[in-house]
């Protein structure tokens, strides 16, 4: 029954979406706001040779990047949680840097990196480091100093105390940042695809947009918010998979 | 073969500096078991932590076999408090836990860990997380993971305080049971007389902090031998809380 779940609340989610676009297009009369079938059925026509293609773009920026912040975010966040010195000594940088928008970091990125993948990557890996690392530190502080002693007693070196508890116990936090960064990162992600590329769900909900092709348009946001969709659930499932000890 | 000689630790708090042991020698023979009584906070969790390795900042000597211990030479058993168990780990791969650390688990510690499980009525629980466990079970497996890794001494502390009046003599039991075919030189520590007695060879009786040795009761016609209907059982409790109220009063 658990398992069944999450999927009868998706379906749930989808169709009180569905009822509410539909009032709202019925009241509003206006082609900004088409019906909801329309849009579908335009997807159901253009998916295949149109949008699959820009949407493997998007899902593939959004994976790389979050994949680049957990190389570097895990790292650093295990780091500062166990050494307390690296932690006096990186915290002061993080909280500066944290609370600045990465959007107005673009431009910074944008001449950096130039205008192509590697700037659009750095953008949502920006998003996502500050959580990660954020995270991962408070998770490896909160771990009592007795879990540690009989790993210590037996003489474990750090790679056994980071394999056997830092990395195990980091992971839901983890996971959880990711989900809270997820959001913030489609929405740079759609802006970074506004220019410099003519693939992603950025570029093609703006070139549907200009087009006037509202029907297009729209089936871009629904394959946008599905993808949302599909990374949260891969990020429930994930959970899981790597965390069932949590659910006891 | 163990010795521990003018041990003494302090911690640095916000308060300034705060003595937890001071002076305490004491010596350990193989196969032997030492329990270690004293009031709440006169530093028995602090002597375990010290000879666990745990603590390294302390002025006095810990040797075994006249070198230092320290845990990369000696294999130490550590149950502390709270069991010590990872709520990541499943029951099984916490019981593997001390051998597995450096190396894999071979063929013969399988064999072993499903017979300990067998005697200590785990089989079945495999599987299962701490977080699903008793207090009583999770002791278990704690003992087991001990048990597997045939340490040279083993450390425990205030093991069966945290259990019900019957679980914690049933436990007190197995610990006997595991502890008389294989007798592994062992400090546990207690606030309890009726512990001490049933377990340990050796009595050392500490002060209220900062905890110096008061006293050494050789505990070995009793501990480990007697039942606790038996009338020296009785007779020893009596005598040893004599010695406590004494100890603890100065
Ligand atoms: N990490 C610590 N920092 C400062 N003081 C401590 C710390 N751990 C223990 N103490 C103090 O040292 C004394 C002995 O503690 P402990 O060894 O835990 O006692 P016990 O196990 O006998 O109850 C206590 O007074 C306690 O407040
Ligand atoms: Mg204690």
């Amino acid at each position: 029954m658990s398992e069944n779940r999450p999927k009868a609340w998706y379906l749930y989610g989808a169709v009180a979406l569905l009822v509410l676009w539909q009032g709202a297009s019925v009241f509003a009369d206006l082609p900004i706001v088409p019906r909801p079938l329309a849009v579908l059925d335009n997807l159901g026509r253009i998916f295949g040779d149109k949008i699959a293609l820009h949407s493997l773009f998007s899902l593939g920026r959004i994976v790389a990047g979050a994949v680049g912040a957990m190389a570097v975010g895990i790292p650093v966040g295990l780091g500062m949680g166990y050494f307390p010195r690296l932690d006096r000594a990186l915290s002061p940088l993080v909280y500066l840097t944290y609370p600045i928008p990465k959007i107005a970091l673009l431009p910074v990125v944008m001449l950096l990196a130039g205008l192509g993948e590697t700037a659009k990557i750095i953008m949502i890996a920006l998003i996502i480091v500050f959580q990660v690392i954020i995270a991962v530190r408070d998770g490896v502080k909160s771990i009592p100093g007795e879990m540690y002693y009989p790993l210590y007693s037996l003489g474990a070196g750090f790679g056994a105390v980071l394999r056997e508890i830092l990395i195990p116990a980091s992971t839901p936090r983890i996971l959880s940042a990711m989900r809270i960064a997820m959001a913030t990162a489609v929405s740079v992600l759609f802006f970074t695809e506004t220019f410099g590329t003519e693939y992603g769900m950025g570029y093609f909900i703006m070139d549907a947009w200009l087009r006037v092709n509202y029907l297009e348009m729209y089936a871009g946001i629904v394959v946008l918010s599905v993808l949302g969709l599909i990374l949260f659930a891969a990020i429930d499932w994930l959970e899981r998979r790597l965390c069932r000890w949590q659910s006891v | 073969m163990i010795s521990i000689s003018a041990l003494a630790v302090a911690y640095e708090a916000q308060a300034g500096r705060c003595l937890a042991l001071e002076n305490v020698s004491l010596g350990l023979e193989v196969g032997e078991t030492c329990a270690v009584i004293g009031p709440s906070g006169c530093g028995k969790s602090t002597l375990l932590k010290v000879l666990a390795g745990i603590i390294k900042k302390y002025s006095g000597t810990v040797m075994i076999d006249g070198r230092p211990l320290t845990p990369r030479e000696t294999k130490i058993g550590f149950i502390p408090q709270n069991y010590g168990l990872l709520p990541w780990k499943t029951v099984y791969q916490n019981a593997l836990l001390g051998v597995t650390v450096g190396r894999a688990a071979t063929g013969a510690d399988k064999a072993r860990l499903a017979a300990l499980f067998d005697q200590l009525g785990l089989a079945g629980l495999e599987d299962r997380y701490p977080g699903e466990l008793s207090g009583g079970q999770q002791q278990r497996v704690a003992l087991a993971r001990a048990f597997l890794l045939r340490p040279t001494l083993l450390l425990m502390d205030e093991p069966f305080s945290a259990l019900d009046a019957i679980t914690r003599e049933e436990l007190q039991d197995v610990f006997r049971h595991f502890w008389r075919r294989e007798p592994i030189a062992t400090v546990l520590v207690t606030h309890q007389v009726e512990e001490a007695v049933y377990l340990g060879r050796k009595l050392v009786i500490l002060s209220a902090a900062p905890g110096r040795v008061r006293q050494v009761v050789d505990n070995s016609p009793v501990g480990a031998v007697s039942a606790r209907s038996d009338g020296s059982f009785a007779r020893q409790c009596a005598l040893v809380r004599e010695i406590i109220q004494e100890a603890w009063r100065k």
